[in-house]
């Protein structure tokens, strides 16, 4: 770990040093370990039906997880939407970004109204898009009707899919181009400048040295997407779609959430908070692998 | 810069503006139906401006939705506004604070507290929310304030860009201020503080934004309406049982809902992107 | 005011030892320079007296008491950094009175003083400025009045010109110099140039590996100095190092050369016989006749012309491995051409003799 040459050492100083990480410990240890840990604890026991009594079950809660229909399906309910929803927001994103880096005039307009949904919360911009695509007489419901679609994501699984993808994406564009900006910008103009005296073309000099350079920027977004689409977009699947119809959006968070709170199987739903907490580790420490490596070889 | 003229620069502004269209569009329609009286958006979407706006903002504030609950959004808006301020101070505060424990004292066991930090991160409030939630039940935290606050206000994140901030502050300066004679909390608040100025006004616009739009957690610790917060409410509003959704009146609440966020981002904008990337990197 | 005492001390990072136990003392008023190439220490030595070191064992006094392990701020030291350290977002005037300011000093008190030492170092313009609105000659001025108001017992500077350019670095040598005198104070200054070591230093302490090749004066080290390694650090370009020989007596050199005899009267030669260490600065070298006897016969390489005076580049032929390579400081109105086979005396009295083994000085 990277240090300063000199720091406070004398034993009168400490008692200042630890009230100043007290208060990030305390909050630390009460609202992130020890939940964890009761959550890991909890996968391992199984309450009754009226919560009176708990019994040590092993690994019962995940040979349930595994074996459940519900819980897989789930988890490919997710896989669809996270993979969709990453890919349309990055690539709408890199699109948008590679064309603002360019110096256009009006660039700051654009600028602008690209970074506002960042402010949008989720479950906000899930509603702002559940007005467009509502059923009796939305705008992109007419729109559809004309192109002769027949839309109403109350009653179409897919359709359901569709729109919170669509809302995810939306919210996320921003985040990606300022992302893909800050990245394109980093990249030095006289190696594109160079590409360009020896007469490569647009598309050449994207694939052949933008696209290589950006690399580590688009693998740390890869890694943040997926734990936003994980995670975050909780409240568009609650706010506009609750799972539905027919579990057809029940991503794994809002399993968890439903099976803990609404189902209140606490032992079932600490096993799948476990899983995913396990996915989210291999998430970060896959971005800080990459990290590591990009640095030493820089 | 590699020049672009005519039919390249035509096409760069046309695919800029179907982008800044596409994301505008729902902020567009939902501002025109906020416009509108019920009746006007009942099997259809009107695309221009109607003659109710000032009423429906008026009527959302002051009353809310009848249909669900009714609690008037103006509370809604100060529940959000406190809680945002509070976490964001929060963070701030204590991630200075053990940032600067972390780098500016031999304290043993600092790197152990950095590492118990850093793992905060694999722990988004979604995966644990039960546990959580019974913490802060034992803890009293149910419908107030700091219940809204606390559990939201640690942060690896904030931590870290302070521990990178305080890294790259020459070690002279702590030098020459200890042969002046300062301790270590003189040069906290004469040295340190004044200098993290820029990035703690960076990191108090993304955590302002982080905590006006948390969902999850106030839907867990608040169950009286004078509670609710106005991006949580929101969800009440559509998913009313047995009712036609207002939606003239839903849209008026999720502008509100979204404009001093949108405020801040716009009107901070570099400070907003300053703090975005620098945290995340 | 006081002066400074060094007692065995020592300073080990980890399991390597960077001061090997260094005992000195520091006359009051003294403006010692300490000098060596970089990783030799001299560095720590500073910090350690500064007291952002802890020392690993010895003493160090300053005046009366021992320092070593009180904190920096009860030293009463002021320190110079070679990057100013100036806190960024204060004012010229409240940079410099910080260090008042947090003793609690009262405000007349400190006017009276920044007051000085602003007209001192020609500031009293600057006052309201931000360090960012200086230049570089400025910040170091800033920095000396941060040091002066605190009336200390000791000065210390790191390298605190190496950032300005050659001819403001001139100037600011030449203030540092004036504001000693005035001054009076005890300094210590640490640098790896060894013009700025020569210039400003009354005393001079030349470090190598962690410890003290020579303690003394600039004439001192210049003249006589005490090693091998001062020898070459000391002086520009480097003093010429031969491979000779004592035979009889007699000193010969590596092309067969004898040199006059050595005074029979010096105990370090009775009876000394075999390989020597001959140093001779490049300036002691003069052009001799082609048949005078007792001279250097090389071929020249390479000429640097420098107006006032010529570099002649020449290489030595040598009996056992070809040649070595010497230069010597002629008139600037000489100009031998590369290829040229030139004929050097050395200076009366200025062969400086060396025990290959310890490196030490043989007294002539």
């Amino acid at each position: 770990m990277q240090e300063k040459r000199y720091a406070f050492a004398a034993p009168r100083d400490f008692a200042l040093a630890v009230c100043f990480i007290l208060p990030q410990l305390v909050v630390t240890g009460l609202f992130f370990f020890y939940p964890a840990g009761q959550a890991v604890l909890g996968s391992f026991f199984m309450e009754d039906a009226f919560g009176l009594s708990k019994e040590f079950v092993g690994l019962e809660n995940y040979r349930r997880l595994a074996e459940s229909g519900e819980y897989l399906h789930s988890a490919w309910v997710s896989l669809v939407f996270s993979l969709s929803t990453v890919l349309l927001s990055m690539g709408l994103a890199l699109v948008l970004a590679v064309t603002a880096d360019q110096a256009i005039k009006g660039g700051k307009f654009y600028k602008s109204a690209v970074i506002i949904p960042y402010a949008v919360a989720p479950p906000l911009a899930g509603v702002l898009w559940m007005f467009l695509f509502n059923p009796s007489g939305g705008a992109m419901t007419r729109i559809l009707a004309g192109l002769g679609v027949s839309w109403n994501h109350m009653l179409d699984g897919d359709q359901a899919m569709i729109l919170i993808i669509i809302a995810a994406s939306w919210k996320q564009i921003s985040y990606n181009f300022l992302f893909f900006l800050a990245g394109l910008q980093a990249i030095p103009k006289s190696l594109i400048e160079a590409a360009a005296i020896d007469g490569a073309g647009f598309w050449r000099r994207f694939l052949g040295i933008v696209f290589p350079l950006l690399s580590p920027t688009t693998f740390f977004l890869l890694v943040v997407n997926t734990i936003y689409t994980l995670f975050e977009t909780f409240g568009i699947v609650h706010a506009v779609t609750s799972g539905g119809p027919a579990q057809a959006t029940s991503t794994l968070i809002y399993k968890v959430y439903n099976d803990g709170f609404v189902g209140l199987d606490f032992g079932g739903s600490s096993a799948q908070s476990v899983v995913l907490m396990i996915i989210v580790m291999a998430l970060t420490f896959a971005q800080f692998h990459f990290v590591e490596k990009k640095v030493a070889y820089q | 810069m590699v020049e672009h003229k005519g039919a390249h620069s035509v096409i760069s502004h046309l695919i800029l503006l179907l982008g800044a269209l596409l994301v505008l569009f729902p902020l567009y329609i939902a501002l025109v139906a906020a416009s509108h009286p019920a009746e006007a958006l009942i099997g259809t979407t009107p695309l221009w401006f109607g003659p109710r706006l000032s009423e429906n903002f008026g009527s959302v504030l002051g009353h809310g939705l009848q249909a669900a609950g009714g609690a008037p959004v103006w509370r809604m808006l100060l529940n959000s506004t406190i809680m945002a301020v509070g976490i964001s101070l929060g963070k701030i505060l204590i991630s200075l604070l053990s940032a600067f424990a972390i780098v500016y004292f031999r304290l043993p066991g600092r790197q152990i507290c950095f590492f118990l930090i850093f793992v905060t991160l694999m722990l988004p409030v979604e995966i644990r929310i039960v546990p959580t939630f019974e913490v802060a039940n034992h803890l009293g935290l149910i419908n107030n304030y700091p219940g809204l606050i606390f559990p939201l206000i640690a942060s690896a994140t904030a931590t870290f860009l302070y521990r990178q901030f305080f890294l790259t502050i020459p070690d002279e300066l702590l030098e020459a201020a200890r042969i002046d004679g300062a301790g270590p909390w003189r040069f906290f608040r004469d040295v340190v503080l004044p200098l993290s100025r820029t990035n703690t006004a960076a990191l108090f616009v993304v955590t302002f934004i982080y905590g006006w739009n948390q969902y999850l957690w106030p839907l867990l610790i608040t169950n009286q309406e004078s509670m609710y917060t106005v991006v949580m409410a929101i969800q009440r509003m559509v998913n009313v049982p047995d009712a036609p959704v207002e939606w003239n009146l839903v849209m008026t609440t999720a502008l509100l809902g979204l404009l001093p966020p949108l405020l801040v981002v716009l009107g901070m904008q570099r400070l907003f992107i300053k703090g975005l990337i620098e945290t995340e990197k | 005011m006081a002066g400074i005492e060094l007692r065995k001390v020592v300073k080990n990072f980890g399991k390597t030892q960077v001061i090997e136990g260094i005992s000195q003392s520091v006359p009051d008023g003294t403006f010692l320079v300490i000098v060596g190439p970089s990783g030799c220490g001299k560095s720590t030595v500073l910090r350690l007296i500064a007291g952002l070191e802890e020392v690993t064992s010895g003493e160090i006094f300053i005046g009366e008491r021992d320092v070593a392990r009180l904190e920096p701020k009860d030293r009463d030291v002021a320190m110079v950094f070679q990057n100013y350290a100036l806190y960024p977002h204060m004012s010229v005037r409240e940079n410099i009175c910080y260090g008042l300011k947090v003793r609690g000093l009262p405000k007349a008190e400190q006017e009276r003083r920044l007051a000085l030492a602003a007209d001192m170092l020609g500031l009293s313009e600057y006052l309201d400025r931000s360090p960012r609105q200086l230049s570089g000659g400025q910040r170091q001025r800033v920095a000396m009045g941060r040091a002066i108001v605190r009336e200390a017992a000791v000065f210390l500077f790191d390298e605190p010109l190496s950032n300005l350019d050659a001819s403001l670095r001139n100037q600011m040598r030449v203030e540092l110099r004036r504001l000693h005198e005035r001054l009076g104070t005890t300094s210590i200054y640490v640098t790896h140039d060894q013009v700025e070591a020569m210039t400003l230093a009354q005393r001079i302490m030349v470090m190598n590996q962690g410890h003290v090749e020579q303690y003394g004066t600039p004439d001192e080290l210049y003249l006589s100095p005490a090693t091998v390694f001062t020898a070459r650090f000391i002086g520009s370009p480097n003093m010429n190092m031969l491979r000779a020989s004592l035979e009889r007596g007699r000193l010969k050199l590596p092309g067969g050369t004898f040199l006059p005899p050595i005074p029979a009267t010096d105990a370090a030669f009775t009876g000394r016989a075999g390989e020597i260490l001959l140093g001779v600065r490049p300036e002691d070298l003069l052009p001799a006749g082609e048949n005078a006897p007792e001279t250097l016969r090389c071929r020249v390489e390479l000429v640097e012309v420098l107006g006032a005076d010529t570099l002649v580049h020449c290489a030595l032929p040598n009996e056992a491995e070809g040649q070595e390579p010497i230069i010597a400081r002629l008139e600037g109105s000489s100009r031998p051409g590369p290829g040229d086979v030139i004929h050097l005396g050395i200076r009366h009295g200025k062969a400086h003799l060396f025990d290959p083994v310890t490196k030490k000085r043989l007294a002539v």
